[in-house]
């Protein structure tokens, strides 16, 4: 910063420090002047701060909301090679209940009856099974 | 107070160890009282609740003196803005004191006066970080073959952001005021306060004072007004 810059910005930062120092009636007389409403720039001011403390609280919302679509996405976008028949993959789908006892009990939460299980859930379930590593574990590894 | 009452009582003049005797008495007293009073509260962070309270409590002057301050402090940064605005050094210097960034101790400060020093700190960052720090993601703005030239140089000055325009002030406006006129100039030179008072006879009221109407005479020219 050149020598003349730096005078520059020590003198605007003085007329910084001098407006914490003029008093009321003289802040509102330099509003006056300058055909502003002073009343009008103290309300920007309080939505200005009113609407950061806002975004402030909702950043652990969004930040939330954000990581649960990363891990949705991932999800989505792993895609497990399953067995290329309905029958291979209701086999695949049995033994990975029979090893997994905790992934049964998912499954018969939301099925009563294993036989109620289309075609598309079957494949559903597996790739959701895949996304959680079931596919690759060895029989009885699960504790 | 025992002393007087020994005074009174007895009609004769107290004897010095009688005296030293109460004074130490009134001694003990004293440091027995300061060692019972409670300690000073320890400085402890706003939480968020405390900040909402405060945030909501800033007067209609405080704020209107906030909204002026910052507009002072961009100003300052001249060339070194980075495409920001006034009301920016408000919500990011209020985001430091919510994340902890900057903290805020209710004991030890008004809400008021800390939002002010963020923006003081804020604004100090902004104009001291390394011209290359500043450019971390437009590399190729600083000079490969003087890469501690300041890039910001190179920006066109803002309104007011050249020492010219005040110096056009100083003959047109402060004409008939030399004392202005002359405090300006000075400061204009890179004189400090305390130099300029003593240079020109001003007592600290008469430079306020003085410092008073410039404000106003700048804040005039900046608003595009004669």
């Amino acid at each position: 910063m050149s020598k003349k810059d730096e005078a520059l910005r020590a003198f605007y930062e003085e007329m910084s420090e001098s407006i914490l120092q003029a008093d009321d009636a003289e802040l509102e007389e330099e509003y006056r002047e300058g055909g502003m409403s002073m009343d009008a720039d103290a309300d920007r001011m309080r939505q200005l701060l009113a609407n950061t403390f806002k975004t402030f609280q909702q950043r652990a919302l969004v930040a939330a909301r954000k990581k649960h679509e990363e891990r949705t996405a991932t999800i989505s976008a792993q895609q497990f090679q399953l067995p290329a028949s309905p029958e291979e993959r209701r086999a695949l789908l049995d033994a990975v209940i029979a090893q997994h006892q905790q992934a049964g009990r998912m499954l018969i939460a939301q099925h009563r009856e294993f036989k109620e299980l289309t075609d598309e859930d079957v494949e559903s379930w597996l790739q959701q099974f895949g996304a959680l590593g079931l596919l690759d574990k060895k029989p009885g590894s699960e504790k | 107070m025992r002393i007087e009452i020994f005074r009174e009582m007895s009609g004769v003049a107290v004897s010095t160890a009688l005296k030293k005797k109460a004074v130490r008495g009134e001694s003990n007293r004293m440091s027995n009282a300061k060692r019972r009073s409670p300690p000073e509260p320890e400085a402890i962070a706003a939480t968020p609740d405390q900040i909402r309270e405060a945030y909501l409590a800033v007067t209609k002057t405080e704020l209107a003196r906030l909204a002026s301050f910052a507009r002072w402090r961009f100003q300052a940064l001249g060339r070194r803005r980075q495409a920001r605005d006034p009301d920016e050094l408000v919500t990011d210097a209020f985001l430091a004191i919510l994340d902890g960034t900057r903290t805020w101790y209710p004991t030890k400060a008004a809400f008021f006066v800390a939002l002010i020093g963020a923006i003081r700190s804020q604004t100090y960052n902004m104009r001291t970080k390394a011209a290359k720090d500043a450019f971390d993601d437009l590399k190729s703005i600083v000079d490969r073959e003087d890469p501690e030239a300041d890039p910001f140089e190179e920006f066109e000055a803002p309104p007011g952001g050249d020492s010219a325009d005040l110096e056009k002030l100083i003959k047109e406006r402060f004409a008939d005021d030399p004392e202005a006129a002359l405090v300006l100039e000075a400061r204009l030179d890179g004189k400090d306060p305390s130099e300029i008072r003593e240079s020109l006879g001003l007592s600290q009221r008469e430079y306020e004072t003085t410092v008073k109407r410039i404000r106003r005479a700048v804040k005039r020219l900046l608003e595009g007004q004669s």
